[in-house]
């Protein structure tokens, strides 16, 4: 349970915001995504929500993704690593 | 500009130059078929429903999957969450509700009484405090509710309701880029309503409970936001064109405070009574059947079906235009004018079609129509309204119709 991003450690920090990222694209409270999900599992993933998610990411990492790496995506920690390795 | 902020402008233009004809328009490269003949509406959503689906993607893909958006069980288990509510409710209290906080509303809007526009945030802010305390039993203002949050976040569903599917450019990318962050901003409001300690009425209960079983898939949130949505914002709309209307035909302003001063001055000042005004609830009738604040409702057609001049293809995609059905001069002599002689319930009225008609009528239609009605009562009790400017109307759209600029009225005290 992540109650307050201070107390949080680095790489919980990329989960909490993996999951904030998961939150405004998939339009769900992030208290309701567990750290193991599957992006799939936590709602529908069609072409605009797939597009947030890519958006939310670059917002994040400040410049464009490899596409390559987008598309394999299938998890919150996938995404949680990913901003990680762009930070 | 865009298509959606054109689309009211547009629906009226074809109203008086195809009146009483369907016609098929190109929407950013899809054909979309304009229903605007009341036969067709009724054979579309009320005699053959199951041949069409609700085209209402884009409002399920900004706004969250609800009652409002989906289709067969999914529309079934919401439906069932929600509905015995909407018909089952208390009248009285309801307009002791509408009552309290219209007088509450006319005194803000007093307070400003030198503005030429009327504010649509005070509308808002006096429907969405109704809806929530009827239903909720919870005043707005405890809750962390930005009535503000809500009406961007419509904003941009609405802007990005006309973009054909994979044919997202730059400015709609730029628009969407915005989603994420006011969807943020909205959970973090309603989760107030997850809270230990809030107060559960039954409603409240039946849509957190929905929530918890997983398989359904219902998010409160989301159903909470088409329920403010579809409760609050249009009722506000509606509410600002009724004042554009007493403004616009003082006569009839006239003749109505003569009706409300005498109920407001009586000893039965109770929803039973009011009821019984029918000018009030034609004149109601009438704002809804002039500037419908849903002004559209959107189909897809399953199979191929056949109209009163075309014959559809599976695939086509409908848009039922209350404006072009409810100014058809087939069924009245001057459909662009106020008409107080009628009956609220004739065909093709505010009452009979804005709220749309069949198995996805609107489900709060009669606890809206209680609450514009003594909205109404309590305005005209208490303000005169005057024009500030006879500029035609500028439309906007919002998910709901809207005035560009707000309503060009002086809301001032009777003397």
């Amino acid at each position: 349970m992540y109650n307050s991003k201070e107390n949080l450690k680095i790489t919980d920090i990329y989960m909490y915001r993996a999951k904030e990222i998961l939150s405004g694209s998939l339009f769900i409270a992030v208290d309701s995504i567990p750290d193991e999900a599957h992006i799939s599992s936590l709602g529908e993933l069609d072409s605009l929500t797939f597009e947030l998610i890519v958006l939310e990411i670059e917002k994040n990492i400040g410049r464009e993704a490899d596409p390559i790496a987008l598309l394999e995506l299938s998890t919150v920690k996938d995404i949680a690593l990913l901003l990680e390795e762009n930070a | 500009m865009s298509l959606s902020s054109e689309i009211c402008t547009y629906l009226y233009e074809v109203a008086r130059s195809h009146n009483g004809k369907n016609i098929v328009a190109d929407f950013n490269g899809v054909s979309v078929l304009i229903v605007q003949r009341h036969d067709d509406a009724d054979h579309i959503l009320r005699l053959s429903p199951t041949k069409y689906r609700k085209n209402m993607a884009w409002f399920r893909q900004t706004l969250g999957a609800s009652r409002f958006s989906e289709e067969g069980y999914a529309w079934e288990i919401r439906r069932k969450l929600t509905q015995t509510y909407f018909n089952k409710f208390d009248r009285e209290k309801a307009f002791t509700l509408a009552s309290r906080y219209a007088n509450e509303t006319i005194s803000r809007l007093l307070e400003r009484s030198t503005s030429k526009t009327i504010d649509d945030n005070i509308l808002r802010d006096m429907t969405a405090s109704v809806l929530v305390d009827n239903f909720f039993g919870i005043k707005l203002d405890d809750t962390r509710i930005d009535l503000e949050t809500l009406a961007q976040l419509m904003k941009v569903g609405s802007d990005y309701s006309f973009v054909p599917m994979g044919k997202t450019n730059e400015l709609y990318r730029h628009r969407l880029a915005q989603l994420p962050d006011l969807r943020r901003q909205i959970l973090n409001q309603l989760s107030y309503f997850r809270q230990e300690g809030v107060r559960q009425t039954p409603f409240l209960q039946g849509l957190l409970a929905a929530d918890q079983r997983l398989e359904d898939r219902v998010v409160l949130e989301h159903e909470l936001i088409s329920f403010l949505a579809a409760g609050a914002e249009t009722s506000a709309a509606t509410m600002g064109w009724a004042c554009y209307l007493l403004a616009l035909y003082p006569d009839v302003q006239e003749e109505l405070r003569t009706h409300c001063l005498k109920f407001w001055q009586s000893d039965q000042q109770n929803w039973a009574a009011l009821s019984s005004l029918e000018p009030l609830a034609r004149f109601i009738s009438e704002a809804l059947r002039l500037f419908p604040p849903t002004p559209i409702v959107a189909r897809y057609a399953l199979e191929e079906d056949q109209l009163s001049d075309i014959t559809l293809q599976p695939g086509q995609n409908v848009m039922i235009s209350f404006i072009g059905i409810q100014h058809d001069e087939r069924l009245r002599a001057d459909p662009w004018a106020l008409n107080m002689n009628g009956s609220r319930t004739e065909k093709a009225s505010g009452d009979t079609m804005a709220f749309s008609i069949g198995p996805r009528i609107c489900g709060g239609k009669q606890f809206a129509l209680l609450e514009l009605i003594t909205f109404l009562s309590v305005f005209l009790n208490r303000a005169k309204f005057e024009l500030s400017s006879n500029e035609a109307p500028e439309f906007y759209w919002k998910s709901q119709m809207l005035r560009a600029g707000g309503q060009p009225v002086y809301v001032k005290e009777l003397t």
